[in-house]
């Protein structure tokens, strides 16, 4: 049973190198969505998530679906969203689209509703979200 | 005995008053009614952290001491876990579809919490394939004390990558970004939610306890029929025990059981209908958790009145 040992260091030492590869190697890779800045930048290419807020004043009904602004705080793109939005899409809220980006507006066909960590009363604290979406905040 | 009831008297108690003040505290701005869902989604996945540490505890304890009584400590406390990372898991799905607009989707938080539930499988079907309990006790210690650095993987999941999970109110740095009312009804959860962990716990370890002795009482008959086999060959003194292989350690089938009746319960509403009132997924939720509950705490007990009977 002393063999079992000479199994569990290196174990051990697989364990610690998958998760180093994980957390710095694949940092990248782990990232659900792209923020408005980095689309921005970034050539026309294949169908990504874009998250971001949505800007109020900039929601308009389409045929088919939804037109609205979306903002990381530095960046603001436009949305076509195809299909019903979310049931709670509205003004000031997270959302996460799916589609691709032409190079002015992102063409969406799936959306989520990103919540963040504030749970406010009706009557309550004031509702920030704030710093939102840069993902690397605390 | 009385240390359980007081435990079990309490599990029930708390659980209604933090379900009363769950569902007595208004809406919240943004996602209505529909945040209640996290006062039972939340405790369930501190309960999976705070097992695995313990289960961690008894590793160590274990191979310290090498007494069997941390073993089991270690186990029943992994089996609970694997309960509670189901019901985190459910939940989630519960809450995401109406909140998100998706029952799953491949966040780094979602993933790495589906691995820590399949990792904790593994320690239970790892307890299963080893028959001698000194061998097995060592060999899942080990594994409890590596599986464990998952944990604040998982945690922390929200902070290092971006995901659609929204990052900890809780167990963070900084103040929480939560109005008061909503602070009480939670920690009531949290609460109560542990009591029924230690309730479920205690109840868990006393099946153990009755598990190791109906395998030490068929490894002596074992040794018994062995030894009269050497002094009289062919001459079958003593009928060989009926249960010995009935005798062999049995980690849960309710972990399996509960998750796979939950997930089975969210697809047959996916596809059913996504339109739900709010008021219909809070009570979904709150129904999926006392319900899983139940059958734990009744499966527990049935096993543990069975096995009575065979320890004697």
């Amino acid at each position: 049973m002393r063999r079992y040992r000479w199994f569990v260091v290196p174990a051990l030492g697989v364990v610690m190198v998958i998760l180093g590869f994980l957390v710095f190697t694949l940092k990248d890779a782990l990232v659900y969505f792209r923020t408005p800045t980095e689309v921005a930048e970034s050539a026309a290419e294949g169908r990504v998530r874009l998250g971001g807020q949505v800007v109020p004043g900039t929601i308009e009904e389409s045929p088919g679906g939804v037109a609205f602004d979306v903002t990381d705080g530095t960046t603001t793109l436009t949305v076509a969203h195809t299909g019903a939005p979310q049931q709670l899409f509205r003004a000031g809220i997270g959302v996460v689209v799916e589609g691709t980006w032409d190079g002015a507006v992102f063409h969406s066909d799936h959306m989520m509703v990103k919540h963040d960590e504030q749970y406010r009363t009706e009557d309550g604290g004031t509702y920030h979200p704030g710093g939102y979406p840069t993902g690397d905040s605390g | 005995m009385r240390t359980g009831r007081t435990l079990e008297v309490g599990a029930v108690t708390t659980m209604a008053g933090a379900l009363v003040l769950s569902l007595a505290v208004g809406e919240e701005q943004t996602m209505g009614n529909l945040a209640r869902i996290l006062f039972v989604h939340v405790p369930a996945a501190w309960l999976a952290y705070l097992a695995f540490v313990i289960t961690l505890l008894g590793s160590a304890l274990y191979l310290i001491r090498k007494d069997l009584r941390w073993d089991r400590l270690a186990a029943s406390s992994a089996e609970v876990g694997v309960f509670f990372t189901a019901l985190t898991i459910a939940l989630g799905m519960i809450w995401g579809k109406p909140t998100w607009g998706v029952w799953w989707t491949w966040d780094a938080r979602l993933v790495l919490t589906a691995i820590l539930l399949f990792v904790y499988l593994g320690y239970l079907a790892l307890r299963r394939s080893i028959p001698d309990r000194v061998s097995r006790a060592r060999r899942s210690a080990w594994l409890g004390m590596v599986a464990v650095v998952q944990i604040p993987i998982v945690h922390f999941s929200v902070l290092w990558w971006r995901t659609l999970h929204q990052p900890p109110t809780v167990l963070r740095p900084g103040e929480m970004q939560m109005d008061p009312p909503f602070r009480a009804a939670l920690f009531a959860s949290l609460f109560a939610f542990t009591v029924v962990y230690a309730a479920l716990l205690r109840r868990r370890i006393e099946v153990a306890q009755l598990d190791d002795l109906a395998e030490e009482a068929a490894a002596s008959a074992e040794r018994r029929v062995a030894g009269a086999a050497v002094t009289a060959p062919g001459v079958p003194e003593t009928a060989p025990p009926a249960d010995t292989g009935e005798a062999r350690h049995r980690p849960g089938a309710a972990p399996f059981l509960a998750a796979s009746t939950l997930v089975a319960g969210a697809l047959v509403t996916a596809s059913q209908s996504s339109s739900l009132s709010p008021w219909g997924w809070v009570a979904y939720a709150f129904g999926a958790t006392y319900a899983s509950m139940a059958v734990y705490a009744i499966w527990l007990a049935a096993r543990q009145c069975s096995r009575a009977g065979v320890a004697g």
